[in-house]
């Protein structure tokens, strides 16, 4: 049944009976022609009525569930900011910060909807479509949580969050605004469902801990999240300006300059002067730590000073951008007892991807510099260009981030490899992918130099050995030492005589495991190390004990069997006894075993 | 000045009146309503300029542009009479003009009143109806001027 507004049908009707009307006075006398006009206008509109799509016919409504309207002062939504900014809107439109959490719908779900079994210890999980809106067949998940037993029950899916690498989806749980997860994720570049416990480096025998929307996501997942939670109930009445990251996240709430700019007079006047509109904030206009913190807000690992108005509101009332986050938060370093194994790198690196600004504030290029040549996230990143993968801005994805300072890097050969390759790049030495997120390995944003000796004492893969897996750690070290007069540490005789990434792939905790084994299909160590010695060791790293770890070793045996087979076969020239292979390109059972016997087995959970 | 009682309307000078009556109200009518949408621009109206409301906006522009281009052929048409007065008075190119200048504009501006996400409202049924009526007015006109007097 279509639905339509009294009002909307009223005019509907003044407006045919108008059209009658002038049809009966220009048909006085001509019953003929007045029947013919009749005819059309009669099968006209019930023709027109009968191609209504269908979906307008049975309008499809919003989840109950979605969080309501924010309460915070001055949010308007980037809805507002089109009829002004219609460039800066459709560029923020395409990036995946908007659509971080979006209301599920056909439009939204990357996920096929076609009510496929997703097995799960036995159990059925479906993803089914009903016209536009999406519904998840799973374990009932409070019952999950709860440990007792867990009837099949069907919900509509109410909230996605991702749309670049992975997507998650959120049903409503028992207890009112409560949102849990559906128990699979989408893998988007991989088009894979994968349960949702193996989607995270997490020891095998430990279950995911439990995740509601309005406690852990809604800092960052949305502009200005009120939780509101009810400690006495358990319940929430989540409010949110808008969902997703977009324009007033970075830009403060926009009202006042809404307010302000509506007067045409106003407009045209802030166009023509070059002073700063002080009803919106422009962050490449703040000062560099103002500016970083604008990023910092939600890609820094924090917890809120105030814990319980935290659970209530948010940061909605304690921060908006263009404020430094130290009075709403408390950072967390490295120097805290934040478990290292989980967050931080035993150098105060951090270990988890998404949490760029611990990295780039401890960075000497941030703490050193000043003014223009301080170091912020817009040094490298553009919101509103280049690839909004990785949100580089286009003059800054070579070395320029690097050499708008250091610009006697290049000519003086600093980078010691061939002008143009991987290795050459700022950023491979410098910004070595030791961290790691969403079944890959990102890249630091401490900026530091290759250290063998850090490795040794800290197990933190170094840039060099990233690429030249096929060497040992002793290898870059004597290169080190003999280009930048780096220390040579003292190595044990299992690491000193085994290639890097043979060691690290086998003996390194789960978290060095997983960064390796995404190296080992990465382009820039086919073409430093060759295609010789992998696919032994990732078949090996396949049988790993996380599930991480195997699914990204999986992923790059799948990266190499595609490669082009004119790779050079570097392994020639290095002894195998290096890369622990037999004379038939094996894994040395001996040497498998003592490497296994060295294996660091703390538990890791990258707690992304 | 005389007392005169004018001389009765001809049939042919009765589609004319009506003609020009419903061109130059039309006219006015969707000038004006280009003139509000001018007006909702400057001020950058929510209603009509935020994102959510492209649907609403490509409709009340139609409406405009419609509306406006009908009230002008309504006014040609009636010149066109005047012009060709034997055989372009029909009854059946009048009611479809007239009918189309309605229908057309009130459909685009109805659905965009009611626009819901990027469908437009109910209104929209009657643009269809209006465009066959605007075709066939069309038609029997230029069947109509093609007849040698």
């Amino acid at each position: 049944m279509v639905q339509a507004s009294p009002g909307e049908l009223a005019l509907l009707g003044v407006i045919m009976t108008a059209a009658v009307a002038l049809v009966v006075r220009a048909t006085r006398g001509n019953r003929g022609v007045r029947l013919a006009v009749f005819v059309v206008l009669v099968l006209g509109t019930s023709g027109s009525a009968a191609l209504l799509r269908p979906e307008l016919r049975k309008a499809s409504s919003a989840p109950t569930e979605v969080p309501g309207p924010g309460t915070a002062l001055g949010y308007v939504s980037s809805a507002a900011c089109l009829g002004c900014h219609p460039g800066e809107h459709a560029s923020f439109g395409r990036t995946y910060h908007r659509t971080m959490t979006q209301v599920a719908s056909t439009a939204t779900v990357l996920a096929p909807t076609d009510g496929r079994a997703l097995d799960l210890d036995g159990r059925a999980v479906r993803f089914e479509r009903r016209g536009t809106e999406v519904w998840a067949t799973l374990p009932d998940p409070d019952a999950v949580i709860a440990g007792g037993r867990a009837d099949d029950v069907t919900r509509r899916v109410v909230l996605t969050t991702g749309s670049h690498r992975e997507q998650a989806f959120w049903v409503a749980g028992k207890r009112r605004g409560d949102l849990r997860l559906v128990p699979f994720v989408w893998l988007v570049k991989d088009e894979a469902f994968v349960p949702r416990r193996e989607a995270f480096l997490i020891p095998p025998d430990e279950p995911m801990p439990p995740v509601r929307w309005a406690s852990s996501c809604i800092a960052c997942h949305a502009v200005a999240g009120e939780p509101r939670h009810d400690l006495e109930t358990d319940t929430f009445d989540t409010r949110a300006a808008e969902l997703g990251v977009s324009c007033e996240a970075c830009h403060g709430p926009g009202a006042a300059h809404v307010e302000r700019h509506r007067d045409p007079v106003a407009r045209y006047a802030q166009r023509g002067s070059k002073r700063a509109d002080p009803t919106i904030v422009h962050p490449g206009r703040l000062s560099p730590e103002l500016s970083s913190a604008v990023c910092g807000q939600c890609h820094a690992y924090s917890f809120p000073r105030d814990e319980a108005g935290g659970w209530t509101d948010g940061y909605s009332r304690t921060f908006r951008a263009g404020q430094p986050l130290d009075p709403s938060r408390t950072l967390i370093a490295p120097v805290i007892d934040a478990p290292a194994t989980a967050i931080f790198w035993p150098d105060g690196a951090v270990r988890v991807g998404g949490r760029e600004y611990n990295g780039l504030v401890a960075s000497p290029c941030h703490e050193r510099g000043s003014g223009d040549r301080k170091m912020t996230c817009l040094s490298c990143h553009a919101m509103h260009r280049g690839d909004p993968a990785g949100q580089i801005a286009p003059e800054r994805t070579g070395d320029e981030g690097c050499t708008t300072c250091h610009d006697d890097a290049r000519s003086r050969g600093h980078s010691r490899h061939a002008p143009g390759s991987p290795g050459s790049a700022c950023v491979s030495c410098h910004m070595p992918k030791t961290s790691y997120a969403l079944l890959q390995a990102v890249r630091s944003h401490r900026i530091d130099s290759p250290s063998a000796a850090n490795t040794a004492t800290t197990g933190r893969p170094n840039a060099c050995n990233l690429c030249h897996l096929d060497r040992t750690l002793g290898w870059t070290a004597r290169w080190l030492s003999e280009w930048y007069g780096a220390p040579i540490p003292q190595l044990d005789d299992e690491r000193a005589r085994t290639a890097f990434g043979v060691y690290a792939g086998i003996a390194g905790d789960a978290g060095v495991r997983a960064l390796v084994a995404d190296a080992l299909g990465s382009a820039e160590s086919l073409a430093a190390s060759g295609i010789g010695f992998q696919t032994a060791l990732l078949e090996e790293m396949s049988r790993d004990p996380y599930a991480a770890v195997r699914y990204i070793a999986a992923r790059s045996l799948r990266t190499i069997a595609a490669s082009p087979a004119s790779s050079r076969p570097r392994t020639v020239g290095i002894d195998r006894a290096t890369l622990a292979l037999d004379a038939d390109g094996r894994f040395d059972p001996e040497r498998l075993r003592a490497l296994l016997a060295a294996r660091d087995e703390r538990a890791i959970t990258i707690a992304e | 000045m005389s007392l005169e009682p004018s001389p009765p309307e001809s049939p042919a000078d009765a589609v004319v009146n009506r003609h020009l009556r419903a061109g130059w109200w039309g006219l006015a009518v969707f000038v004006a309503l280009g003139a509000v949408l001018e007006l909702l621009h400057a001020i950058k109206s929510p209603v009509y300029v935020d994102a959510g409301r492209e649907t609403t906006r490509l409709m009340l522009r139609l409406a405009h542009a419609h509306g406006t281009l009908l009230a002008v052929l309504n006014v040609v048409y009636a010149l066109t009479i005047r012009a060709r007065p034997t055989h372009t008075a029909g009854a059946l190119a009048s009611a479809a003009l007239l009918a189309a200048l309605v229908l057309l504009p009130g459909g685009f501006l109805l659905g965009g009143l009611w626009a819901r996400g990027g469908d437009p409202g109910l209104g929209v049924l009657l643009v269809p109806v209006g465009a066959a009526l605007l075709l066939v007015g069309a038609i029997s006109v230029g069947r109509r001027v093609s007849i040698r007097e």
